[in-house]
């Protein structure tokens, strides 16, 4: 395996979607100037302190109550942003990379140079793949640069919340490799550049949302209780867990939801036969788990995306000689 | 140098036309002994026909010892075809004759098929090999470009 | 070194349940020009896609300079028909990606004098050019490969009268100069008569003639004569017609045809369009370019 031809469509690859990595250099760079001027303004215009009034108003910034507000809420869209990163990347590998080539013809051009099919598709998977994760990264970095103090501890930003969860951990990496992989099968496969982006973006949409329900059921909950009433039932609030299941129990350990049942059941919902309140009790996730619930999540959507890339491979091999 | 033209539908095989068109430029003086023939690459580029169709007229014309091909250098005229140049006792004759022709009312082509008939009568090869083609009434086979 | 340059033994291929080719077998010597010939949907692209490595036969086997096509495929060069290249980027870019993805093989000067041939302007882009723009580009791309067999489907329908002689002549020259193995498909057989020396006739999917050209018409005679066409019975009659109190046919004669025949040798064309209004006629391939016997390399 010499240098040059594993260079050679590499950079034939690069060369092709030049626009699209301009485009992307340019959105990550913007990206990174805009969350680093706000966290430099929140920083230069604090917030005024002391009660405002009509006649004494508070300084805002840009229309917002201050930088630092706009930096927290450019932080919790960003992260959400952030999910639509693995869409996005299947979208363009599966269409323009993979697809278009095969729809096109220009494949035929491509197969009959001194490079096989094989190193071909390697060539794109392995060029989507390191852009992707880079790209990736450096948001992930963008994100923590914007808020290091406050991200995964904040309202609106807490360790669990989707898009906030998935940008700080490996997690958001496997599912943009994913979603490279993905997409090369899928457009491989299908060799039409519409149906494929479709397809790819509604597989990968399915994965993150089925995962993101499914990573909490990872890890057995911790539950915790305590003595409850009918009047004071409802346990102390952690913000550093993450609650999947509250209630109360009777005598017997039995559980259900107080206002259900208490004072008297409502109809359409089921309750035991005695509610009366002893204990109250929390399912939940602690903040320990992060870690645990991030590195299983990583390894099944890694294990999907070597199953993807395995897959292609073997399309491959069956089309051609 | 000289240079090949094909014509596709004068019904004369390709390399049959190279090597008639050589001997006419022998014949001519456009060719003396030493000067080389163009390469079959030449003639081919400029040409579109087939390589091998310009190397079976080339040992076509080695074969009649006309020309002789040099390892390495390129295929050069050995003899000449000087029998009958363009201003020889045999070429005034027959312009005197083709005179007579046309004053006794001869149309060009009577006196072309005429010509052929005679041409053909006195070089009659010894059994005529059944499978050529015999176009009818074509002129001389080559389109030579004297007149 | 092989002096094979294709070789092919019942080979078939189906694209979903139509057949594309059906049970072919034949050898194409190294150093031939080959005309593939045969109507519009014959099988030719096919045979060609296939000996290119693009595709994978259902069954039977190819072998293409001595290997399997995937191991020649560097060996090879291809132009497809639809001369598929990159739209968005520009001829000189083209050529670059060309000498990148043929490393140790490829020859700029080559490629740069097929693309120069026109005056074309190497910043222009791809999908601004004419279809034989894109078809000279494409060729420069496969010339550039300085590959040992060329594989050309369709080359010259989109290119006007001039383009197609200059860029027949600087195909021939190539291959006088290196040997080079060229085979290109076309339903019309005036455009290769003169380029080509070696002929493949491919229709329904099948192989009709394979062989060189002289050899073909060597074997056919044109006859005609004022007698029965039961008289010719023991040669292979291609096609026959009624002439007024007699009959014309082109046949493969097995020994003279014996008094009463005026015999003559068919063109090219004749010969081909006999063959091709006769579907039923027993195929021919001339001696040296039947596929061997021997067990070859997998596909």
């Amino acid at each position: 395996m010499t240098m040059p031809t594993l260079r050679g469509p590499h950079r034939a690859d690069l060369r092709l979607h030049r626009t699209a990595l301009w485009t992307g250099g340019a959105v990550l760079a913007l990206t990174l100037a805009y969350i680093g001027w706000l966290r430099w303004a929140a920083h230069a215009y604090p917030e005024s302190e002391g009660d405002c009034s009509a006649a004494e108003p508070c300084d805002t910034f840009l229309g917002f109550s201050s930088a630092r507000g706009l930096l927290y809420l450019s932080l919790e869209r960003g992260a959400v942003l952030l999910l639509l990163l693995p869409l996005l990347i299947g979208v363009f590998v599966a269409g323009p990379m993979v697809a278009r080539e095969m729809e096109s013809g220009v494949y035929k051009l491509s197969w009959s140079q001194s490079v096989s099919p094989a190193r071909w598709l390697a060539a794109k998977l392995t060029t989507a793949a390191a852009l992707a994760v880079g790209g990736t990264l450096f948001l992930m970095a963008v994100l923590r640069l914007g808020g290091s103090d406050v991200i995964g501890v904040r309202w609106n930003l807490h360790w669990a919340d989707r898009g906030v969860y998935e940008a700080t951990g490996p997690a958001l990496v496997a599912y943009a490799l994913f979603a490279v992989a993905l997409g090369t099968l899928i457009g491989f496969a299908v060799r039409r550049t519409l149906v494929a982006m479709a397809a790819t973006g509604l597989v990968t949409g399915v994965v993150l949302w089925g995962m993101g329900n499914l990573r909490w059921h990872l890890v057995p909950v911790k539950t915790v209780g305590g003595p409850a009433s009918d009047k004071d039932h409802f346990p102390p609030f952690r913000l550093d867990s993450f609650s999947m299941d509250q209630g109360v129990t009777n005598a017997t350990g039995e559980r259900f939801y107080a206002w259900q049942c208490v004072p008297k059941p409502q109809s359409g919902f089921s309750c035991p036969t005695d509610t009366k309140i002893t204990t109250w009790y929390m399912d939940y996730h602690p903040r320990s788990h992060f870690w645990y619930t991030q590195l299983i999540e990583t390894g099944i959507v890694l294990a999907l995306a070597a199953a993807a890339t395995y897959a292609a491979f073997r399309l491959l091999r069956r089309r051609t000689p | 140098m000289v240079e090949y033209r094909i014509d596709r539908r004068s019904g004369v095989a390709t390399y049959l036309q190279i090597v008639q068109q050589t001997q006419q430029a022998l014949r001519l003086g456009l060719l003396a002994p030493g000067d080389k023939l163009p390469t079959a690459r030449e003639v081919v580029e400029a040409t579109a026909i087939n390589p091998n169709t310009v190397l079976k007229a080339y040992r076509e014309l080695e074969r009649e010892g006309l020309v002789e091909a040099r390892r390495g250098l390129g295929t050069f005229v050995r003899k000449s075809l000087g029998s009958a140049p363009a201003d020889s006792p045999l070429r005034g004759e027959l312009a005197e004759w083709a005179a007579r022709a046309r004053a006794a009312g001869l149309e060009k082509d009577d006196v072309a098929a005429l010509f052929n008939a005679v041409l053909e009568e006195q070089f009659a090869p010894p059994q005529a090999p059944p499978a050529t083609r015999t176009p009818a009434a074509s002129p001389a086979p080559t389109r030579g470009d004297s007149a | 070194m092989t002096d094979t340059a294709i070789e092919a033994r019942a080979l078939t291929k189906r694209h979903g349940r139509r057949r594309a080719l059906h049970d072919c077998s034949f050898r194409l010597p190294v150093g031939r020009i080959c005309a593939v010939v045969g109507p519009n949907g014959a099988g030719k692209s096919t045979l060609l896609a296939l000996a290119a490595g693009l595709d994978r036969p259902t069954e039977g086997t190819l072998t293409v300079l001595g290997t399997g096509p995937a191991q020649a495929r560097a060996r090879v060069a291809y132009v497809a028909q639809d001369k598929p290249l990159h739209p968005r980027l520009t001829i000189a870019e083209t050529l670059r990606l060309g000498a990148e993805l043929n490393p140790g093989r490829w020859d700029m000067a080559v490629a740069e004098r097929v693309v120069g041939g026109s005056g074309l302007d190497p910043r222009a882009r791809v999908r601004t050019l004419s279809g034989g723009q894109r078809t000279r580009v494409a060729l420069a791309l496969a010339l550039g490969k300085r590959a040992e067999l060329l594989l050309l489907d369709e080359p010259m329908a989109d290119l006007d009268p001039l383009a197609r002689h200059q860029l027949m002549g600087t195909l021939m020259a190539e291959a006088a100069e290196h040997g080079t193995t060229v085979v290109m498909s076309s339903h019309i057989v005036g455009e290769l008569a003169d380029s080509c020396d070696h002929l493949l006739l491919v229709s329904g999917g099948r192989i009709r003639l394979g062989g060189g050209i002289d050899d073909l018409v060597a074997a056919h005679a044109l006859v005609t004569g004022a007698r029965p066409p039961a008289d010719l019975a023991p040669h292979t009659v291609i096609e026959s017609r009624a002439t007024g109190r007699g009959v014309t046919a082109l046949i493969r004669p097995e020994g003279p045809p014996g008094d009463g025949w005026e015999v003559e040798e068919p063109s090219l064309e004749e010969l081909l369009l006999a063959h091709l209004r006769s579907p039923d006629a027993p195929p021919l391939l001339t001696p040296g370019t039947t596929a061997s016997g021997r067990s070859g390399v997998a596909a």
